[in-house]
């Protein structure tokens, strides 16, 4: 046990983001030599540490800046020592080095423990070097793909390839948190990624699937921490050049909408540049550093059945820039600028747009980051971070044409006319956290304990402007409004846009946690932790309509089993809350009059059900009750499934693994996890609609998980896995976020559950008036009673996946050659097949049930072949080439899933078969 | 242990249910076509409603449906809800209450959906008429031109499938067009058939529904 934590001669003060660092130095007999000098150095270090080992002969380094630093020995009466060692991000490496009398200095080979034996959650750390040997793409969000666990090759949401936020452990696209250098940069309205980070900035991606400790928080799937480079003693930069292209020429066959045949169609076609420059290094050594990147890219593409005289056409920028000042030893401040612009015309890819109704879309992310580091006392540390980050999307159609309605041409299936609508959206998010850290030693043994508070706003800003003639009334098919024709032939779906804005609404969040890695004996941690967040919800004239107290209690066991750091046992269990958001406060706040909601109604058929204006939508709570009254109080108070409750996540995960040779492990782990109290609405009296927590409204997941790992040398790597899991549930995402208008959704925006036209009386009173039409889709959407239509395999379930990354380097002079691949196998995505619901007038119900069909088992096999050559200092040249599904496979990745003459055709394939080529120039 | 129950689960198998019928609701009278949806269908499945069994069951061709979808005729049954019950491969999966099937009261003697065919007609063409409360002792047909100074004379209904699917006769009549009114036998009284009015504008709720018939000619 390390009874007494070593000292800190002199004061440091870490970089951005960081892990630990402990070790023991021995003799000959494996005894502790007390009073050994242990110093960390290098480029990324202002200055050096120093610790000094305990009468056990035990040290410890309680933060150190990730990357790879040399640490030196050094005992009156003992040779010296020197080694490498690497530090991940948030692990706790231990080094053992052995000093022998009589022999000089000791140079030992980098070879750290594959385990990190003091932690219970499932963590993966890739460096940025490591990536750079595998065939993978150049985006943080890409990369995540070869983890288990992380279903991220189709966009289960929308159907075909992958956009980049991916499914982890059966949570959906929308339940990950993405972190830039240890705070969020989630958009806080759809949840999904918010920013791009240039790839050749970023030294480290830390990854969390399981169990991560109560500083992470407000995510119910993966917590994604995007660790950027730091400026450093020494100057370094890149230029690098990447070229895309297509190399697969010819056809496959996917769906004709117009003729319900699978036909042959052109491949998608493109051409992508990339420019990245890259440059850091110290303006004032070990005083003040600096580091900026500018990435310029361009992509011109004609996608598959996509009009070849409207191609997509993007242009993409992205500047990042740090400087880090070390005001004093004890204290540095950090400022750091990342900026990101698109610009792309003729947004819309499908083949049934036509290029008169195409979309311009322009976006544009800009964040602010400072962070200052104070270190009170050599085992005190004090964080603050804050953020402001803004998001601008502006959707307008090409024409620029704000009068002329979008035509839809029903016996065609495309839109010939001009798009539809105008789309300017601004998203932000603002806020702070203060971390303290405080190293104990004690009777009771060591302890880490980590505090802190967050702060954020998040709010969007939405303003919605139709095309078409009136006051945000537009017509989708046919011609004329009101119906004027004989025998109602002319009348057509009507929208009606009550308030189109703009419209801010506002999530204000704050959350504390604490917690404590104790180490109460040697071969045993216990990460204990709690974490309690708080969220309001406020309309668009400020009214709070929500508030929620989550409070996350996380506890884990760590035992290094065989006390030699080689084999590892953990149980890990905790819960998980997600933050609402801004888009929450906006589904229910349609009540408001700045609200906006529209409604739709088979005219020629019925009178409208929904007859006049906005439904009442209200949460259950009593701050959206005081909006109503008496009244109608009362009925949403029975309506109501008690208070309104925050969704959350129980999971447990229990893990064994062993290190069978030096740097690599083998591992085993089963997870389980259940998700529950989800939200959704239901109307209770054929108009009224609550925000409720259906009773069996969840998501089940269950994996088994076996594992393989080599870390990353200069020599090979290796991660490999193989899952075996079941994810289940009544809903894929948090809440019904997305669209429900597209037909390739392979079940992710069929999720609403318990919509229904009230008790079984007032259905029975609506057969016997003749407007059974309206209720006619409700069957299989999911009612009460029948949970086999709603309860099944969510679309990101696959059975099987297995996922096998390394490369390997041999080095010839100053030659250095990598081979990388990328394997990964999945049995096959649960797709369903969606049924006609008349009083949404859209394919949204399940008529067989939630994921009872199965997609084909795809196999994706990627490349890379890089040369590199050295010279001098640093300075090195690389050459690589990468080909992304070698095979050129083209399996069918999403099926066409409404119930009309093209159920069951392939809408998707696998990409065809790329090359990226790269030139890049380090020095 | 883990790995046993990995192995043994190593299927894509969503198991049997019975999710949905469509449509959902229909006249007390029956007779009309079903689909039953769900996953796990065997070659040889039997269906219910409220007891009675939907005839008629037959099974998709194409290989994308089979094992989910199966097609019936619903039988006649009492006005509300009725549990719907499919049984495959020795089990039996029920929907109840809201998730079945509804039995609509029929809103009066001789109520006409559908006529066919209802163009080019010509004397002794067989005319199917759909609907409810189509008693083919009490009700018969009647064509008659839209001033009603043509008419033919009352027609017997044959029934077809219970009191939803009847037919009779086309008369000999002049080249024109015509309404199919149905007649109350016992008093003559006009059941259903008139014309109906004009639609106001924006008018988006009538249910009123006139049968043209067309003699002579293609429609």
């Amino acid at each position: 046990m390390i009874t007494l934590l070593a000292l800190l001669v002199i004061p440091y003060v870490e970089a951005a983001q960081s892990g630990s660092l402990r070790g023991a130095v021995t003799d000959e007999t494996e005894l502790g030599i007390p009073g050994a000098t242990v110093v960390l150095s290098g480029p990324l270090i202002a200055g050096e540490l120093q610790a000094t080992t305990d009468d056990e002969g035990n040290f410890r380094f309680v933060s150190v800046p990730v990357g790879t630093h040399d640490l030196k020995v050094f005992k009156t009466g003992f040779p010296g020592a020197e080694r490498k060692v690497r530090v991940k991000l948030g692990e706790t490496a231990f080094v053992g080095i052995g000093l022998t009398v009589g022999t000089e200095v000791v140079v030992i080979e980098e070879t750290l423990p594959a385990l990190d034996t003091s932690r219970s959650s499932v963590s993966t750390e890739l460096s940025k070097e490591a990536l750079d040997h595998l065939p993978v793409g150049r985006s943080y969000q890409d990369v995540v793909n070869v983890l288990p666990g992380v279903s991220g090759r189709v966009d289960t949401s929308s159907g075909g390839p992958s956009d980049g936020n991916p499914s982890v452990r059966g949570e959906g696209q929308y339940g990950n948190n993405y972190l830039v250098d240890g705070i969020s940069t989630r958009d806080p309205a759809t949840k999904t990624f918010g920013t791009n980070v240039n790839f050749d900035a970023i030294e480290e991606i830390q990854v969390y699937t399981d169990g991560a400790p109560a500083e992470f928080g407000q995510a119910t799937g993966m917590t994604v921490n995007v660790v950027t480079k730091d400026g450093g003693d020494e100057h370094f930069g890149s230029v690098g050049y990447f070229l895309n292209t297509a190399a697969s020429s010819g056809t496959y066959d996917i769906v004709d909408l117009a003729t319900h045949e699978e036909v042959a169609t052109d491949k998608r076609e493109f051409l992508t540049h990339s420019l990245s420059l890259l440059a850091g290094g110290p303006i004032s050594k070990e005083k003040v550093w600096y580091l900026a990147s500018i990435d310029l890219g361009a992509d011109n593409s004609v996608y598959e059945g996509q009009d070849p005289s409207s191609p997509y056409s993007a242009y993409d920028g992205g500047g990042f820039a740090k400087v880090t000042w070390f005001a004093t030893p004890d204290a540095k401040l950090r400022y750091q600028f990342n900026g990101q612009l698109t610009d792309i015309d003729n947004l819309l890819t499908s083949s049934t747009v036509l290029p008169e109704a195409q979309e311009h879309y322009q976006s544009t992310d800009l964040g602010n980051q400072v962070e200052v580091v104070w270190r009170p006392g050599i085992f005190t540390e004090i964080d603050l971070k804050g953020i402001y980050s803004v998001s601008k999307l502006d959707v307008s159609p090409m024409s620029d044409d704000a009068e002329t309605p979008q035509i839809f041409d029903s016996e065609s299936g495309q839109y010939t006319g001009n798009a539809s609508a105008f789309d300017y959206n601004t998203r932000s998010r603002a806020g702070f956290t203060l971390t303290g850290t405080q190293l104990a030693s004690g009777k009771t043994g060591d302890h880490r304990v980590k505090a802190g508070l967050e702060a954020w706003q998040l709010s969007e800003t939405r303003e919605l402007d139709y095309t078409g003639p009136g006051d945000g009334l537009i017509g989708t098919s046919a011609e004329g409004y009101p119906c004027t024709g004989p025998d109602y032939t002319d009348c057509y779906t009507r929208q009606e846009f009550l308030y189109v804005g703009p419209l801010t609404h506002r999530a204000i969040v704050f959350s504390g946690f604490l917690q404590d890695d104790w180490q109460p004996v040697d071969v045993l941690t216990i990460n204990a932790g709690m974490r309690v967040d708080y969220e309001a919800l406020y309309t668009v004239q400020g009214t709070r309509i929500l508030d929620q107290v989550m409070p996350a209690p996380r506890l884990g066991v760590a035992w290094d089993a065989t006390g030699d750091h080689k084999t590892k046992v953990t149980l890990n269990a905790g819960q998980y809350y997600d933050v609402n958001g801004a888009a929450f406060a906006e589904w229910g706040d349609s009540k408001s009059s700045a609200g906006y909601d529209y409604y739709y109604g088979p005219y020629s058929q019925t009178e409208a059900y929904f007859s006049q204006g906005a439904y009442p939508l209200v949460f259950c709570t009593e701050e959206s009750f005081a909006t109503l009254d008496d009244e109608a109080q009362s009925a949403a108070r029975e309506a109501c499934n008690g208070e309104l409750r925050p969704y959350h996540m129980d999971k447990a995960v229990v893990s064994v693994e062993r290190e069978i040779f030096p740097t690599v492990a083998v591992g085993v782990r089963g997870i389980l996890s259940q998700t529950v109290d989800i939200p959704e609405d239901i109307n209770y009296d054929d108009v009224n609609w609550v925000i409720t927590n259906p009773e069996n409204k969840r998501r089940d997941y269950w994996a088994l998980e076996f594992t393989a790992e080599k870390q990353f040398d200069k020599h090979w790597q290796l991660l490999a896995s193989y899952t075996v899991s079941e994810s289940t549930g009544t809903l894929p995402g948090q809440f019904e976020s997305a669209s429900a208008s597209d037909y390739g959704g392979n079940g992710n925006e069929v999720g609403v559950w318990a919509d229904d036209i009230g008790s079984a009386e007032t259905r029975a009173e609506y057969f016997d008036a003749g407007y059974g039409e309206y209720v006619a889709g409700y069957a299989g959407l999911g009612s009460y009673t029948n949970e086999a239509g709603y309860y099944g395999y969510l679309p990101y379930h696959s059975l099987h996946s297995v996922k096998v990354n390394g490369s390997y380097t041999f080095t010839t002079g100053a030659w250095n050659h990598t081979v990388g691949a990328v394997y990964e196998f999945d049995s096959g995505h649960a797709w369903q097949k969606r049924g006609w619901v008349p009083n949404y007038q859209d394919y949204s119900a399940l008529p067989e049930g939630r994921g009872t069909r199965f997609m084909p088992s795809v196999h994706y096999v990627d490349l890379h072949f890089g040369e590199s050559f050295e010279w001098g200092k640093s300075q090195s040249a690389e050459v690589a080439i990468d080909i992304f599904n070698v095979l050129d496979l083209s399996e069918a990745i999403t099926y066409y899933e409404n119930d009309d003459e093209n159920f069951g055709l392939t809408l998707y394939r696998q990409e065809p078969r790329s090359i990226r080529a790269s030139l890049k120039v380090n020095y | 242990m883990f790995l046993l129950l990995a192995l043994s689960s190593a299927c894509n198998d969503a198991g049997y249910a019975l999710v949905s019928i469509s449509p959902i609701y229909g006249w007390v009278d029956g007779c009309n076509p079903v689909t039953l949806s769900g996953h796990g269908f065997s070659d040889e499945v039997s269906a219910s409603v409220g007891g009675s069994d939907i005839t008629g069951i037959t099974y998709p061709e194409g290989k994308i449906d089979k094992g989910f979808v199966v097609y019936g005729t619903m039988p006649a049954g009492q006005h509300g809800y009725a549990d719907v019950s499919l049984r495959s491969g020795g089990e039996t999966s029920t929907l109840t209450k809201t998730a079945g099937y509804y039995y609509v009261e029929c809103p009066g003697a001789g109520t006409m959906e559908a006529v066919s065919p209802a163009g080019a007609l010509a004397a002794g063409v067989l005319v199917t008429v759909e609907g409810c409360g189509l008693d083919s002792g009490a009700v018969a047909a009647r064509v008659v031109s839209a001033d009603g100074l043509v008419q033919s004379a009352d027609l017997p209904l044959v029934s077809m499938c219970g009191t939803a699917t009847v037919s009779f006769t086309a008369p000999a009549m002049p080249d024109g067009e015509y309404y199919l009114e149905l007649i109350n036998v016992a008093d003559g009284a006009i059941l259903s058939g008139a014309p109906c009015p004009p639609p106001d504008s924006g008018d988006t709720g009538s249910s009123c529904t006139d049968q043209k018939l067309t003699y002579g000619g293609a429609e």
